[in-house]
């Protein structure tokens, strides 16, 4: 079964003659495991649909099916407990929070539900991220590749089915680039994970199984790279 | 510790600036909170001390219990404490005094503890032991051969005073006199007023005394009462009631009110006006508080959009709220204690010393714990009232727009520039400049709400409070300049006053016009028929709802019963050339307001007949004139002579009330047979004087004299105008004092609630700033831009404001019937400017400050400053 599924996805932002349609009834299906790179001009939608599948936006129209369920009809409760469980969202800023150390940042996720990670994975997480002794500095101590992986961190902590990310290296250096590329392939092949990832760079969308590309919020092609 | 918990103090403690803003806002509510329950604590306890000073210390009294039967009630498990009085003796003096014997009454111990009597002292001390005795001073006046430590000896009679001829055994006895009570007794008894001292233990079992019972469930005193009445075996009354008596001023202070009397105390009035205060300055306070809330909300926006999209709950958003209100609330309300206790001090210590001229008496500062404690809960809940908003809006928001918020806030305002259509006159005249300038006041809607709201409400409270206050004070002086008499004197003993007394006071020199009278209500039941013609179109009984009681087509009319002195009586009826008859002689005073809704004095004064009353009739009246009126005796008058216009005696009657004048005499037998109550009320005699200008607290001094050497000092009380405006101009002196200072608290956290707004908002926008130079807008444009907010920020709140407090303080005028100028004359307009000036001046002082500042950065690193 499909992991991910869309029907009729729809976005519009403002009203009147001032509305956007961002999203314009969008199907799509991702297997689980995929690893799908999303590409496309700025402005054409991408972020729009990485936001709702990752739950914090709401559509206009259409149903989201996470393995079988319609998040958008979740309630806000519920809804925040899929973000905290189901799916690691990654931005192109790496948006931690700038008062609590690096450590807790990435645990954050499980923190809000009033867990802690596993000794064994955590560690595991921070070894591959290349973190280990910049645990218990603030974000702000951090260069922005090392930002970026305790972002990442954050996302996998949870060990969530899907991954989502917004132009995760937009900000960052071709080695940085290549090595959080190959944090995220790791993470896909080692625990199944379905990563979703919005790139503006064909390098990196090339290391990708299927590259789906949006156009004034539709796709308009959608092809495998590699069975 | 919890994850959000840990978060929220972080961010208390990393955004320093908002949250001092906070805590200075939830410093001074919480002050004003306390300061208003120190206020309404002190002034309750004041209330309790002054009615515990001059009505004793007791809940109820029963009165004729047998000695025998004090035990039971002592060892009644509702009772807290018993005094007693009573086993009254009269003790004849030895020869050669003014008059023969002393009338004592007899206290335990306990009594003189609790009761009044002790504060009557003069000189000298309580008694403390069987055979001393405190005197009244007219004793040592009329017999200076005695004084204190004296001892007499003296026959004792009969223990019931008045009937002293038929006691024949009589003891002697000897009496220490330990010291003068300030107290007198009618002449007519031929004796001093003495109180003497007993033990209950040793009465005989035969005697009656009066127990005073202080309970020990004050609120179940009306139950528990007639029930140790029961048990004790008292008999019943005509009215069926037991013979008790309750405090009830007291016991309305302690919020303890027989059944169906709770409207008609003022004491519920009070409660409720305080609830108001607390309530409505809670709710300002909240709505102060929240914008703090709201801008320390927004400065977390995007981090609280980072924790939700990782999965916060709206639940846990709305908390980081929360948590912050907490710990932000903890340090200044505890703080806020101690400030509200030194600025209550200060305040009421200051009003004291103004309004004591007046009162005679301090009014001590009562700083209770209780007090404290609710301040400190009501303060929290304002904070958590404030808070409930911005977490709930925070909790509610999209997580991706919140993530945005931040990164967005350029092209935001690029997006906003739309709007500048709405503000043309701006961009016409001010060109670019002007439409940013705009713009900003649009982007910034948040800002100049609060701004505005803030500042116009405070003016608003502040001012409006003062107008209301201003208004009643220059009403209260126009209707005592209408008034015809200058000196007014009121006699009460209880029993009828003294003849030389009232002669003497009538002799007073330099006076040019005196009245006296002594007056009581009852009613009289008419039909519908008996009204005027004149009366009938203006409206009739029918428009005297509330005034008037209809009761199967019978209306009761309210009367009240004047008694004059018989040549003043026969004056008012030879002007009116009609001779006095007989018996059950009676003037009638036939006239009502034509149209008592009227608002301006002329208007109301303006009268019609009232009833279809003639000469020779009788009229049948009763003292029943509400239907909680205990007595219902009957009686009837005959019409002598019917007057279209009160004679001037300087009583004026309420609305709908006819006045019915009879001569003195017949007045006393009248009211001799009124409730027990009643007729020791209606005992009273008013005495007024109209004298030459200037001379009326002269006059004063002397009537006050005369007064002091027949009654007590709780018996008389004498008043002028020109005392009563001096009184009043202290009491409004101290209470604007008041009222002025909680007025300065709060303009105090509007103004720093604004800036701190204000000052969020600048911070914020320092980027927006930076951007505005980089694209070469120069110094002098962002001190123009700067400027022109800063002017349209302090100007609204004015503009808005102003207007409200004019209406505020025209209805005022309107409806007190106020002039306009004489309002303005009294109104502090000084102070109303210097608000206005202040807050000009220092939201335009701190723009010119920011605006520097700004002016000063360099521009990459403003721009680069906040990027996450
Ligand atoms: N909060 C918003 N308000 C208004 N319009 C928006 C908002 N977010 C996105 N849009 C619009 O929706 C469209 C798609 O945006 P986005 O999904 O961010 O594009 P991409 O990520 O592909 O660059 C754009 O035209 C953008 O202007
Ligand atoms: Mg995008």
């Amino acid at each position: 079964m499909d992991i991910l599924r869309t029907e009729g996805l729809t976005r519009q932002y403002g009203t009147g003659q001032t509305m956007v349609t961002a999203l314009d009834h969008v199907d799509l299906q991702v297997e689980r495991g995929q690893f799908v790179a999303i590409i496309g001009a700025s402005g054409s939608g991408k972020s729009t649909l990485l936001h709702l599948l990752g739950g914090v936006d709401r559509p206009d129209g259409g149903k989201i099916f996470v393995e079988g369920v319609d998040i958008a009809t979740f309630g806000e409760e519920r809804l925040a407990q899929y973000r905290r469980r189901k799916v690691g969202l990654i931005y192109q800023f790496y948006n931690l929070i700038p008062t609590l150390s690096v450590k807790k940042n990435i645990c954050l996720p499980m923190l809000l539900d009033n867990k802690e990670p596993g000794k064994e994975r955590f560690d595991d997480i921070v070894r591959t991220l290349g973190l280990e002794d910049r645990l218990e500095h603030l974000p702000g101590q951090l260069s922005g590749g090392q930002q970026q992986r305790a972002a990442i961190g954050r996302a996998l902590i949870y060990q969530p089915a899907i991954l989502l990310a917004d132009e995760p290296t937009g900000n960052l250096d071709r080695k940085n680039t290549e090595e959080i590329i190959s944090l995220l392939k790791l993470s896909n092949r080692q625990y199944k994970q379905t990563i979703l990832l919005i790139t503006h760079d064909e390098s990196v969308a090339l290391e990708a199984d299927r590259i789906i590309k949006i156009e004034d919020g539709k796709i308009i092609s959608d092809k495998a790279v590699r069975p | 510790m919890n994850i959000i918990r840990e978060y929220s103090l972080d961010q208390v403690r990393k955004n320093r600036r908002t949250s001092v803003s906070i805590i200075v806002a939830v410093l001074i509510a919480s002050t004003f909170l306390c300061t208003l329950l120190v206020f309404a604590q002190s002034f309750w306890n004041q209330m309790v001390q002054q009615e515990i000073y001059i009505g004793g210390d007791w809940d109820a009294e029963l009165m004729d219990v047998p000695a025998d039967r004090l035990g039971m009630v002592r060892d009644n498990a509702g009772v807290k404490a018993m005094f007693v009085k009573g086993d009254n003796q009269t003790a004849f003096l030895p020869e050669g005094t003014a008059l023969p014997c002393l009338l004592i009454q007899n206290c335990d111990s306990g009594y003189w503890d609790a009761m009044y009597e002790k504060n009557m002292l003069l000189r000298g001390r309580i008694p403390q032991a069987p055979g001393e005795v405190v005197v009244s001073k007219d004793f040592f006046l009329q017999n200076p051969a005695y004084g204190i430590g004296d001892t007499l000896a003296v026959e004792i009679g009969s223990n019931v005073r008045t009937h002293m001829e038929e006691n024949r055994q009589k003891d002697t006895a000897s009496l220490t006199i330990v010291g003068e009570l300030d107290v007198s007794v009618s002449s007519g008894y031929e004796g001093y007023l003495a109180y003497g001292f007993m033990e209950p233990e040793e009465l005989s079992p035969d005697s009656e005394v009066v127990v005073y019972l202080q309970m020990e469930r004050r609120g179940k005193v009306y139950m528990a009462v007639p029930q140790i009445a029961e048990a004790i075996g008292l008999p019943k009354d005509e009215y069926g009631d037991y013979p008790c008596r309750y405090h009830a001023a007291l016991l309305a202070w302690h919020g303890v009110y027989a059944a169906g009397s709770f409207f008609q105390s003022d004491v519920p009035k009070l409660f409720f006006g305080l609830l108001l205060a607390a309530g409505a300055s809670m709710a300002v306070f909240a709505y102060i508080i929240r914008g703090a809330f709201g801008i320390s909300a927004k400065q977390k926006i995007h981090q609280l959009g980072i924790l939700k999209s990782v999965g916060a709950g709206p639940k846990q958003i709305g908390r980081t709220v929360i948590y912050e209100a907490c710990i932000l609330s903890v340090i200044p309300i505890l703080l806020s204690m101690i400030l509200g206790y030194f600025f209550s001090v200060g305040v009421l210590s200051a009003y004291s010393s103004m309004a004591s001229e007046v009162f005679g008496s301090r009014m001590e500062v009562s700083f209770s714990p209780a007090a404290a404690l609710m301040a400190a809960v009501l303060s929290f809940v304002t904070v958590l009232l404030a808070a409930h908003g911005p977490a709930k809006q925070m909790s509610k928001i999209l997580p991706i727009e919140a993530v945005r918020r931040e990164q967005y806030s350029i092209a935001m305002c690029g997006r906003t520039s739309k709007k500048a259509k709405s503000h043309p006159i701006l961009a016409k005249h001010f060109g670019f400049l002007g439409e940013i300038a705009a713009n900003s006041v649009n982007a910034g809607k948040k800002l100049y709400h609060t701004c505005m709201v803030t500042l116009s409400l405070c003016m608003l409270l502040a001012f409006g409070f003062l107008a209301v206050f201003t208004a009643s004070d220059i009403s209260n002086s126009q209707a005592e300049n209408r008034n015809h008499f200058d000196v007014n004197i009121t006699l009460g003993t209880g029993e009828r006053i003294d003849g030389e007394l009232l002669a003497e006071l009538k002799a007073v020199p330099g006076v040019q016009e005196t009245s006296v009278y002594a007056r009581a209500n009852c009613a009289v039941w008419f039909s519908g028929s008996d009204q005027s013609a004149e009366f009938l179109q203006a409206g009739g009984f029918d428009a005297a709802d509330g005034y008037i009681v209809e009761r199967d087509g019978r209306y009761r009319v309210t009367c009240v019963l004047v008694g004059m002195e018989q040549d003043a009586y026969e004056s008012v009826l030879r002007e009116a050339g009609a001779e006095a008859l007989p018996e059950s002689s009676a003037i009638i005073v036939n006239s009502v307001a034509k149209n008592p809704g009227a608002r301006d004095y002329e208007a109301m004064q303006e009268t019609v007949p009232y009833l279809n009353l003639r000469q020779g009739q009788r009229v049948e009246l009763t003292e029943k004139c509400s239907d909680d009126t205990q007595g219902d005796y009957e009686f009837a008058v005959d019409v002598a002579a019917v007057i279209p216009s009160m004679p001037k005696i300087g009583l004026a009657p309420s609305f709908y009330t006819l006045p019915v004048i009879v001569p003195m005499e017949e007045y006393y037998a009248i009211i001799g047979n009124f409730s027990d109550e009643m007729e020791v009320y209606n005992y009273r005699n008013y005495v007024n004087y109209a004298v030459p200008d200037g001379m009326d607290e002269e006059i004063q001094g002397e009537a006050e004299r005369i007064c002091s050497a027949y009654l007590g000092s709780s018996d008389f009380m004498a008043s002028s105008k020109t005392e009563r405006m001096r009184n009043r101009g202290r009491m409004t002196g101290a209470t604007m004092f008041v009222v002025c200072s909680l007025a300065a608290l709060f303009g105090v956290v509007g103004i720093s609630s604004v800036l701190s707004a204000i000052l969020n908002s600048l911070g914020q926008r320092r980027k927006e700033f930076a951007m505005l130079r980089s694209v070469g807008v120069d110094e002098k444009g962002i001190r123009r831009l700067l400027g022109m907010e800063g002017f349209l920020l302090s100007v609204r709140p004015i503009l808005i404001g102003l207007p409200l407090l004019i209406i505020v303080c025209a209805a005022q005028c309107y409806m007190m019937g106020v002039p306009i100028v004489e309002f303005l004359c009294a109104f502090p307009v000084w102070a109303l400017l210097m608000y206005i000036v202040l807050v000009l001046l220092v939201i335009n002082g701190i723009y010119m400050l920011v605006s520097k500042k700004i002016r000063d950065d360099v521009i990459v690193e403003a721009i680069k400053d906040d990027t996450v």
